[in-house]
């Protein structure tokens, strides 16, 4: 890790630590969303002369990982990606919390007064949708990709039951809305589509490695027939299997960023997430059953990360959607097979 | 809570040349090679193999040039053994010397018989076996029984070795025993020797496995004499000296490409068309694959700074275990709509074998529980 990597480390892992909502307190997301900006923690892609960070997925993977680890209940990893987008597209900045998502029979048209595009489609559980300004979305039109940005509040609400862990996820119908900007961008919702995925695995990574230092901490101090938990071979092997899941998503998610900072990732994001996915169900029933019935009460604090384990495995691809990605990219693969494939992205990687 | 150390290796920009001079070495010598010899992996053995092999450079590549090696990087060893075993290379013969013994002659014997063994291991025609564990000896290491006392000139060895990964196919063996008797510090008192295996008073049993193969065997010690110099390292170090080595042959990528053949079979025997489910189990196993690939030269790449991430490397040896044990069951399971039922292919033979192979994945350079137990006490449980 770099110098400044360590030194956003340091600040947003204290800075999230104190945005924490207790069970019953309403989200406050005005007052913590003005501190995050003031620190320009939205801003990491942007560049420095704009009063950014100028960093890489390597530096945003960072506060997706800070993100997860203190079940951070506001939308900062979306806005982050989607500005990223946005600024790949060369579309300017809209403020305020912004969002990401794909969407179903979508349209893009000219507006009628021939000012700009009018979009319409249906965009289902959007993150944070109604919280945030503005929606970063995709869509084809006359054959051509294009990324373009919605105003929220154009979008007609049509329901979107809350995450598991209580997240909004609001759907949203746009009729003819017109579109804030648009620009042409070849593989749009692909892009869209894979950093979202990236982000979700570097916020698993850390809900996974807060689940683990909670149980950790429960066993060492609960006590049950006169020794702590912690002394039980049971627990002990049980705990090194979180563990393990908890270093093997850390690790994927931190070369998945490595992969997208250096070009291609196509393959990376969709192992990672992948991987990620595969570690909830496990993981999270480790942690439970440690922790014993304290572990399902409302005012303990694992259900913070486990809910939030059980959302974000569905959210931008689920196991099934990346493992027949993952299968035909390497079905795909005429000589040599996956070996071939996976040594000859690492070895282009080593000449960049 | 201690925080795992999994940055990600960026490997050195030459790999790739050095990667293709591989693989075309190895089309060649493996071209007539059988799927389910291939798929013996790191148990395959065959001398001839080796000393091609080393003729080219590929054995003891990081040690001294004046020992016969090329002084080249970790990592780029790193990259010949990944090529090796993905291929399927029969590098059993060699590859305890190469992997350990090389490096530990090395790090502690002195110049002379640094001279009598590495270069004839670098050339790869001295094959060495490792003697740890003995009939009552198995996780539980420290409990071995064999002793060495002293005498003039040297030690005598009494004692024996049992399960021996090739005993009968190799000239010299490391072995731990106990130089002074057990006491209340259960890792005092070991020491590592080198034993030549011709010597007077050796007796060697090969043993056969379940399959028929004979790839392990024991070993009795009769009164056996070492001269000084064979003491290797201090004398009652040897539990830490074994520990720093099981720490760096936890995390290479023989951990989790055991089972590689039966992969690269399916995916041949698919030739890029199949149903959704078998999609969906190739996707899976590429994604644990892909994630255990890059744990491992995280921890190479930290081995090579000088580091020893040696929780890290446990956490890569049980993960690697299980998925290349799963993965025969994951391919059997899954025999049907696109994956051949064909009892005389290439892919069945390679299942057959890895299903009946694969046991001992999890068993070899340290039990499943062993690792846990080091990891939880890594978490700080014990």
């Amino acid at each position: 890790m770099t110098q400044q990597q360590q030194l956003l480390e340091e600040t947003v892992s204290g800075l999230f630590a104190e945005m924490v909502v207790p069970m019953g307190r309403e989200l406050d997301i005005d007052s913590d969303w003005k501190t995050l900006t003031q620190l320009g923690i939205d801003n990491i892609f942007v560049g420095e002369d704009e009063g950014g960070f100028a960093g890489s997925w390597q530096d945003a993977r960072i506060v997706f990982y800070h993100a997860g680890r203190n079940a951070l209940a506001l939308p900062i990893c979306e806005t982050i990606v989607a500005k990223k987008l946005l600024l790949d597209a060369n579309i300017e900045l809209p403020k305020g919390p912004l969002t990401i998502a794909t969407a179903i029979g979508s349209r893009l048209e000219p507006c009628a007064d021939g000012d700009g595009y009018a979009f319409s489609g249906s965009l289902k559980a959007v993150a944070w949708g109604r919280i945030s300004s503005a929606i970063v979305t995709a869509c084809r039109h006359h054959d051509k990709d294009y990324l373009l940005v919605l105003s929220s509040a154009d979008g007609v609400s049509s329901g979107g039951r809350a995450n598991e862990a209580g997240e909004p996820r609001d759907n949203l119908d746009f009729n003819s809305a017109k579109v804030l900007a648009v620009s042409q961008f070849d593989g749009a919702e692909q892009a869209l589509w894979g950093k979202a995925a990236l982000m979700r695995t570097a916020q698993i990574s850390g809900a996974l490695d807060a689940a683990l230092e909670m149980s950790v901490t429960h066993v060492k101090g609960r006590e049950q027939f006169g020794r702590p938990l912690a002394k039980f071979q049971a627990i002990q092997q049980q705990l090194a299997m979180l563990a393990e899941e908890c270093a093997a998503v850390n690790c994927a998610a931190q070369a998945a960023a490595l992969a997208e900072d250096l070009g291609n990732s196509r393959f990376e994001i969709a192992a990672a997430k992948l991987r990620a996915n595969r570690s909830v169900g496990s993981a999270t029933s480790i942690a439970h059953q440690v922790h014993g019935a304290i572990g399902v009460t409302g005012e303990y604090n694992l259900h913070r990360f486990t809910q939030r384990l059980w959302a974000w495995r569905s959210e931008f691809g689920n196991d099934r959607f990346w493992a027949e990605n993952l299968g035909r990219q390497v079905l795909a693969v005429k000589d040599g097979g996956l070996w071939a494939h996976i040594t000859a992205l690492s070895d282009n990687h080593a000449q960049q | 809570m201690q925080n795992f150390n999994f940055t990600p290796l960026k490997m050195p920009p030459d790999v790739a040349s050095l990667r293709r001079a591989v693989r075309s070495f190895l089309d060649t010598e493996l071209a007539e090679l059988k799927a389910v010899d291939k798929a013996q992996s790191w148990a395959g053995y065959s001398a001839d193999f080796s000393r091609k092999l080393a003729s080219k450079g590929w054995v003891g590549m990081t040690w001294p040039k004046a020992l016969g090696g090329s002084e080249a990087s970790a990592l780029h060893r790193y990259v010949v053994i990944e090529e090796l075993l993905a291929a399927g290379a029969p590098v059993a013969a060699h590859w305890i010397a190469d992997r350990q013994s090389g490096t530990l002659l090395v790090r502690y014997a002195s110049e002379a018989v640094q001279q009598r063994f590495v270069p004839a291991m670098a050339r790869g025609e001295m094959f060495f076996c490792i003697g740890m564990s003995e009939p009552n000896s198995g996780s539980d290491l420290a409990s071995i029984k064999t002793k060495a006392h002293r005498v003039d000139g040297g030690w005598v060895i009494n004692g024996s070795k049992l399960w021996t990964t090739n005993a009968h196919r190799s000239q010299i063996m490391i072995a731990l025993v106990r130089t002074t008797a057990q006491g209340q510090a259960r890792h005092a008192g070991l020491s590592q020797f080198i034993i030549d295996l011709s010597s007077e008073g050796v007796k060697i049993n090969s043993i056969a496995d379940h399959l028929g193969a004979r790839h392990f065997g024991e070993i009795f010690f009769d009164n056996v004499f070492v001269s000084d110099d064979m003491l290797l390292g201090a004398e009652g170090d040897g539990w830490n000296q074994v520990n720093s080595e099981l720490a760096l042959e936890r995390s290479g990528p023989e951990r989790y490409l055991s089972s590689y053949r039966l992969f690269a079979e399916l995916l041949e025997s698919l030739d890029g068309e199949c149903d959704d489910a078998t999609t969906q189990t190739i996707g899976e196993i590429s994604a644990d694959l892909w994630t255990l690939r890059q744990m491992s030269m995280s921890i190479a790449g930290q081995l090579a700074e000088g580091s020893e991430p040696s929780l890290e490397a446990s956490m890569v040896k049980d993960l690697g275990a299980c998925f290349e044990q799963n993965l025969p069951h994951s391919v059997q399971a899954g025999i049907g709509a696109s994956i051949p039922s064909d009892r005389d292919s290439d892919l069945s033979e390679t299942l057959s074998y890895l299903l009946m192979a694969s046991p001992a994945f999890s068993l070899r350079g340290g039990t499943r529980e062993i690792l846990r137990g080091i990891i939880a006490r890594g978490l700080g449980l014990k």
